[in-house]
């Protein structure tokens, strides 16, 4: 099911090489207790990276005409009003708007976890509403991955085990998912920790464990639910750019909820909501995502 | 504290039918059963002669009956009690979040503790109240039991009047002296309950310790301990009494050990956070086993019984049919106290990991899934237990006795086996429902 440009083999950790011309080296982090991202000496060639050139202009996913309704008729609460959104792929977006003006519930019915009232979310062609619960739980787990606010990982379990969860759910041999998730987990920084409870790590710490986990299956979704919401201002700032650029590298488009603007502007492209709708909608043409910019298809 | 007591009703908010009445059922349970066993035991005591004059018939008998009556209220009531401290715990567990709450709105560490005894006082008392009711209803069913003997009144399985109000508050201190035992382990901040993260490492002492047991026992009786006489038979009975109740002591640093090593090579998702869980507790994991374990052991014991054959008297075929009936009640109340160990200790895990249940689904995980990890995580401690109440059953039996002759004795001990299997499913499908509910709720 997985689409982006990666590389198919096993194992897929984060280094195995499948492009010879993709321009820039991934970031690697520091194996300190600091959660401050540090640039390699010597960076690998970059591994399995889907480049902001390789946004593609037909959306990952897209809704339409999304209606979302809590409650019985005459007193229902309308979470979603007619939402059109669509998601390129390796794309960035951030959510944002007031408590209750239904960011959540978008994310929710996006990635399948909620069926809306009305409306069709495509993914690679596939009417995701209309798939049993069963089938929705197959596809998050095999195509989307999950980066939640208190990263919600298993406490009896290890760095590595928390990782190599999902993947042994979706049939993977443990072998191979531990080779793929110690992979990961020096990426983002956390070499020598990969035995370590949650209880045994810092907020920040913990999130790359998420984080990790979230792109270990090479999703072509990562969602993200104020994912920094726990943690200080520094941590929080160091662990959203370790997410967005994982996911850039991964060639994975990430769809993010938050409250904070500054937050939100890490991602490429923000969607501000109010009652249920899409308010207003801005893109970040920076360097770094020129090409993005250029490619993607903002189809609202 | 006046203060805080009046608002301790609002902050305490009750969490729904089920989450409430957990640990009031294990508080009924381990009452109701206490003063039953205690009662039973009672009977036979008071129709056991003094002694002194020349003894036949049922008196003859009647103080080897009370000595297996005592063995068996050794095995069940330290279990009973075990219940109602865990619903203790579990009470509590229950309350961290209001426990914060109330030390954020100012209430000192120390007040918010009392009230959290108080409650779980309270919660004991309903429980002890309801156990007594329980008691006073099953009791004439067991006076209809037959022991062999004259038969039982149901004036004779009751306690005395004044020992009921006394069993009550003992239960209650017991219940509020584990609430506060459990409290001394946690920090009561304004932000949260905030527990030790340490990693639990259990002491190869534990086996130590059973291991000397077992090897002092077969030295005494291959030393013909029992021809000592009376003395020597209450050595035996000693002997096998701490070797049954050290099962308690070595089967959590069992369920550790094998709980590690299967968490490291686990193949599937369900075994390795199954054993993951044990490994990160267990102590929990053995307990919510415990009472299967001393039901195999006495299974394992009525095969002893299976075994020794026709009545040669008439006091003979006494003691036979007693210490059937004896053993198959004590079996089936070790089966209620395993049951209901198993289901609110399993109920209650459930309740207590929804959000983890919810995020796992989301990340992808099916219910079928969740659902295995849970039967992993209780399988590992009942296949273990299965192993050392066998074990241990026929070390007794074969060191006592010698082996087994009759085939029916294996088949008898299997379908109790079989039966403690079935028991613990059951158990473990009373919160099935629970881990749907919740891994699918929306959010």
């Amino acid at each position: 099911m997985n689409t982006a440009p990666l590389a198919s083999s096993a194992p897929t950790g984060p280094s195995a090489p499948t492009t010879s011309s993709a321009p820039s080296a991934p970031t690697t982090y520091s194996a300190t207790t600091s959660d401050v991202p540090v640039q390699p000496a010597a960076a690998p060639a970059p591994v399995g990276a889907a480049q902001p050139s390789a946004l593609h202009p037909a959306p990952v996913l897209s809704g339409r005409r999304l209606v979302m309704t809590y409650g019985p008729q005459g007193t229902a609460t309308h979470a979603l009003d007619g939402v059109d959104l669509d998601i390129a792929r390796a794309d960035s977006l951030a959510v944002m708007g007031p408590s209750g003006c239904g960011k959540t519930t978008l994310l929710h019915v996006l990635a399948g976890i909620l069926r809306p009232t009305a409306g069709t979310v495509l993914h690679d062609g596939t009417d995701l509403a209309a798939l049993p619960d069963r089938t929705r739980t197959r596809l998050r787990r095999s195509d989307f991955g999950f980066v939640f606010q208190d990263g919600q990982l298993l406490p009896e379990l290890t760095a590595v085990e928390n990782v190599i969860l999902p993947r042994m759910l979706g049939g993977v041999s443990r072998r191979t998912a531990t080779a793929e998730a110690r992979s990961w987990l020096d990426r983002l920084g956390l070499q020598g920790m990969h035995e370590r409870r949650p209880t045994q790590l810092s907020g920040g710490q913990a999130q790359r464990v998420s984080i990790a986990r979230a792109l270990a299956g090479r999703p072509s979704v990562v969602f993200a639910d104020e994912p920094t919401g726990a943690l200080d201002q520094t941590t929080g700032q160091s662990v959203l750019e370790i997410l967005v650029e994982s996911c850039r590298d991964s060639g994975a488009s990430l769809v993010m909820v938050t409250h904070d603007t500054k937050v939100a502007a890490i991602c490429r492209r923000t969607v501000a909501m109010r009652d249920g709708r899409i308010a207003q909608e801005f893109v970040r043409p920076d360097a770094q995502n020129a090409q993005a910019t250029q490619d993607a298809a903002v189809t609202r | 504290m006046n203060a805080l007591l009046a608002t301790a009703p609002l902050l305490l908010r009750r969490r729904g039918a089920l989450a409430d009445i957990l640990p009031v059922i294990a508080f009924t349970a381990a009452t109701a059963i206490t003063a039953t066993v205690v009662g039973g035991a009672a009977a036979f005591a008071a129709r056991t002669p003094s002694g002194g004059t020349p003894m036949t018939g049922e008196a003859s008998i009647m103080r080897f009956l009370l000595i297996f009556a005592v063995f068996a209220s050794a095995l069940l009531v330290p279990s009973a009690v075990g219940l109602g401290g865990s619903a203790a715990r579990l009470s509590l567990a229950r309350r961290e979040q209001d426990l914060a709450t109330m030390r954020l709105v100012g209430g000192t560490g120390g007040q918010v503790g009392s009230v959290a005894v108080l409650d779980v006082a309270a919660q004991s008392l309903l429980g002890a109240v309801l156990g007594l009711g329980a008691h006073l209803a099953v009791t004439p069913a067991l006076a209809r039991l037959d022991f062999g003997i004259t038969p039982f009144t149901v004036a004779e399985l009751l306690l005395p009047w004044w020992v009921y109000p006394l069993l009550v508050v003992a239960l209650v201190l017991i219940a509020a002296g584990s609430a506060a035992v459990s409290l001394a382990g946690v920090v009561l901040s304004p932000l949260g309950v905030a527990r030790g993260s340490r990693v639990v490492r259990l002491s190869v002492v534990r086996l130590v310790i059973w291991a000397v047991l077992i090897v002092g026992f077969m030295i005494f009786m291959n030393m013909g301990g029992v021809l000592l006489g009376s003395v020597g038979v209450a050595i035996m009975i000693l002997f096998i009494g701490a070797i049954v109740a050290g099962i308690n002591v070595v089967g959590p640093f069992i369920v550790w050990v094998t709980a590690l090593v299967l968490a490291k090579i686990a193949p599937t998702p369900s075994l390795l956070v199954g054993a993951r869980r044990l490994a990160g507790d267990p102590r929990a994991g053995w307990r919510a086993v415990a009472g299967i374990t001393f039901a195999l052991v006495i299974a394992g014991f009525l095969t002893i019984i299976a075994t020794l054959g026709e009545a040669s008297s008439p006091e003979d075929a006494m003691m036979f049919t007693a210490m059937t009936t004896g053993g198959l009640l004590t079996l089936g109340i070790a089966a209620v106290l395993a049951a209901v160990s198993t289901g609110v200790v399993q109920t209650a895990r459930v309740i207590d990991q929804a959000p983890r249940l919810r995020a796992q689904h989301i990340a992808g995980a099916e219910v079928g899934q969740l659902h295995r990890a849970r039967l992993a995580e209780i399988a590992v401690p009942v296949g273990l237990s299965s192993i050392i109440a066998t074990g241990t059953a026929l070390l007794v039996l074969t060191t006592v006795f010698g082996a087994p002759s009759d085939p029916m004795a294996a088949v008898q001990y299997l379908a109790s086996v079989l039966g403690a299997y079935a028991l613990v499913i059951l158990a473990v499908l009373v919160g099935s429902p629970l881990v749907k509910r919740y891994a699918m709720r929306a959010a």
